[in-house]
């Protein structure tokens, strides 16, 4: 009978450590992809940097579209009431 | 066989046994107490890695939330020459992939004196892995966090740079390293045979640095870079600095050098281009200082505005002639007219009616020869000689902004001071760091309210019929200041051909937002401050006015030009 239960006992403990080494090897796994993901997230962040530029967007803006900044003298502001606000 | 042979076998093999123990009991004690520890050190290093786990370097943004130096993954590259089959052609591949020298790389490869030797730290991961996909032996790669300064050459001697290592090496990323570098954790890693790691023992959790808002505007100051730039190729100038200052607060929009450079490849770059000459160097100022001089003497309340003299073309102090910049008769001036016409005569004549006690008392009330204590490191204090080292002739120069040094930090929060109705704050370029609140910078007053009313309304004058009608921005009132002095020469005296031109103004003079200054250095054609510097002031005015909050509303709507 005890040889029963203390059979039972080495079964649980060696499940036990197997399903603990196997939390490990994810845990290492998303580690991992953490790190990936956070390099990729920087190189998202130096994308967007980069493209944020208003050299570049002043650039682009005159390029493609002909903008360019407005002339303080033709522009127009309203003074807007109490009421307007 | 006889009983007594039978013993002595009996008891030789007795003897082999106890031996054969004897050797083992022994080496069990060598194994585990003599070499216990090493063996020990040995298995873990076989099974287990103690790791460090870097911090993340804070990223630094605009005030607008732009990122201005962030960390993104390098790739080291690493070698171990024991390995390494064929040094020359891995030398030739590696060389061509990673743009590197072969001969340097070669070099590394058949050093076989160690086993480890880097061949690139941070290099490029998509270049990296093109090169890991060539499976040369000997090769490793391992990720490693690059700083990179995503918009290049803006604003880079304010943010300076990080190494290698990335540890801050100058400008903000050297005074805000604490915070910007975090705190690296400590980990252990137990591994299978394989080499799989089973379990992580964390031992120190890793704390990523802050990131750190600063207080410029990177639309601003890539304005400011390009205005310099343009002013620099156009008068042929050694170099040019503008700072972008909100009066009010003290809060710093931009602070440009020209020429500039690109914080990524900092190490190829001559040091002296690497410094903020906004913060760290000095300059004589010339007619801006006279500033310093009027306020002083109306504070004092020995003049008014309106109080008028009679002003020959030069004066005699001490063994020194001193004349005005344009050749003129006896003239009546009054005070206004003394700072619109930028008269020198007429500023000495203020600073003896001022006494030279006084006149010191009011430079250091400006802040002139000490610190701003702007959060930027090697901040230079200026060059102000104390009272007791004057010359006779001190009282000649230095009212007209002559031998005196100021860095152009300085002299644009003096003039913050003069449109913060007195009031001078603290210049300074972070916000805040991490969650924290804005920092509130230090105020003081410098002069009453009505007397910087007063320098308002004849800094005013200075645009609109003085040496400064080239700083008039159509649509707003603008009140400055032009500055041209002589650079001090190897034999003690001035050049008669190096000066600086500068023009510090606030705008809109009504209800000021922005104290643009701009110094030239050196420039050739033209030596004015109206000339050189205060052109460049007005385009950076021009476009800041139109692009702060979506535009700053004009205050002299009669000035614009009709199209």
């Amino acid at each position: 009978m005890w040889i029963a239960v203390v059979a039972v006992l080495l079964a649980g403990v060696v499940a036990l450590n197997v399903a603990v080494l196997r939390l490990n090897v994810q845990v290492d796994k998303l580690g991992t992809q953490r790190a990936q993901l956070r390099a990729e997230r920087q190189a998202l962040a130096s994308q967007l940097s980069m493209a944020a530029a208003s050299p570049r967007i002043q650039q682009l803006a005159l390029k493609r579209y002909g903008l360019v900044p407005a002339d303080p003298t033709e522009t127009t502001y309203v003074r807007l009431g109490p009421r307007a606000r | 066989m006889s009983a007594k042979a039978a013993n002595r076998r009996i008891r030789l093999l007795l003897a082999v046994f106890v031996l054969a123990f004897g050797i083992a009991f022994l080496r069990a004690a060598w194994l585990q107490g003599v070499r216990a520890a090493s063996f020990g050190r040995l298995a873990s290093s076989q099974h287990s890695d103690d790791v460090v786990v870097p911090a993340a370097r804070g990223t630094i943004f605009d005030r607008g939330g732009v990122q201005l130096a962030i960390g993104v993954e390098g790739q080291t590259v690493y070698a171990d020459p024991r390995r390494v089959t064929d040094p020359q052609s891995e030398a030739a591949t590696v060389a061509r992939v990673l743009r590197l020298d072969p001969n340097k790389v070669y070099r590394r490869l058949t050093d076989r004196t160690h086993g480890f030797v880097y061949i690139a730290r941070k290099a490029d991961p998509a270049l990296a892995a093109r090169l890991a996909r060539k499976g040369l032996p000997g090769l490793g790669f391992y990720a490693e966090e690059r700083r990179f300064y995503p918009q290049f050459n803006l604003a880079s001697q304010v943010l300076g740079y990080a190494g290698v290592d990335n540890h801050g090496l100058a400008g903000l990323e050297l005074s805000l390293d604490r915070q910007l570098a975090g705190q690296p954790g400590r980990e252990r890693i137990v591994k299978d045979a394989s080499g799989q790691a089973i379990d992580t023992v964390v031992s120190r959790v890793e704390r990523d640095g802050e990131d750190v808002y600063l207080t410029l505007d990177h639309t601003i100051q890539a304005n400011a870079q390009a205005v310099l730039w343009d002013t620099v190729t156009r008068w042929h100038a050694k170099s040019a600095t503008a700072i972008v200052l909100d009066p009010a607060t003290g809060a710093v929009r931009a602070m440009a050098v020209a020429p500039g450079f690109d914080a990524n490849r900092y190490p190829e770059v001559w040091r002296p281009l690497q410094r903020n000459r906004a913060v760290t160097d000095t300059y004589e100022p010339g007619s801006t200082f006279k500033l310093v001089t009027v306020a002083g003497a109306l504070s004092d309340r020995l003049v008014s505005p309106s109080t008028r003299f009679t002003l020959p073309y030069e004066i005699q102090v001490a063994d020194r002639r001193i004349h005005d910049a344009e050749p003129r008769g006896t003239e009546t001036m009054s005070v206004a007219q003394i700072l619109s016409k930028s008269s020198n005569v007429g500023a000495i004549t203020l600073a003896e009616k001022l006494t030279q006690h006084r006149l010191v008392h009011w430079i250091s009330r400006f802040g002139f020869g000490r610190k701003t204590g702007i959060d930027f490191p090697g901040e230079s204090p200026g060059i102000v000689l104390p009272e007791e080292r004057w010359s006779g002739s001190s009282i000649g120069n230095i009212p007209i902004g002559q031998g005196i040094a100021v860095t152009p930090i300085q002299m644009a929060s003096a003039y913050a001071a003069i449109a913060n109705r007195g009031v001078w704050a603290r210049p300074h370029l972070v916000d805040h760091v991490g969650d924290g609140n804005a920092r509130r910078p230090a105020r003081r007053r410098v002069v009453s309210r009505w007397v910087a009313s007063q320098l308002m309304a004849m800094l005013k004058n200075v645009v609109a019929e003085g040496t400064g009608t080239l700083a008039a921005v159509p649509g707003y009132q603008v009140a400055g200041k032009t500055g041209t002095a002589a650079k001090p020469d190897s034999r003690g005296g001035y050049s008669d051909s190096r000066y600086v031109a500068s023009f510090v103004g606030v705008v809109p003079a009504s209800r000021p937002r922005l104290v643009i200054l701009v110094s030239v250095d050196e420039p050739r054609g033209a030596i004015w401050g109206g000339v050189v510097a205060a052109p460049a002031f007005a385009q950076i005015a021009k476009f800041d006015l139109q692009y702060l909050d979506g535009g700053v509303q004009p205050d002299a709507p009669a000035t614009a030009v009709s199209p």
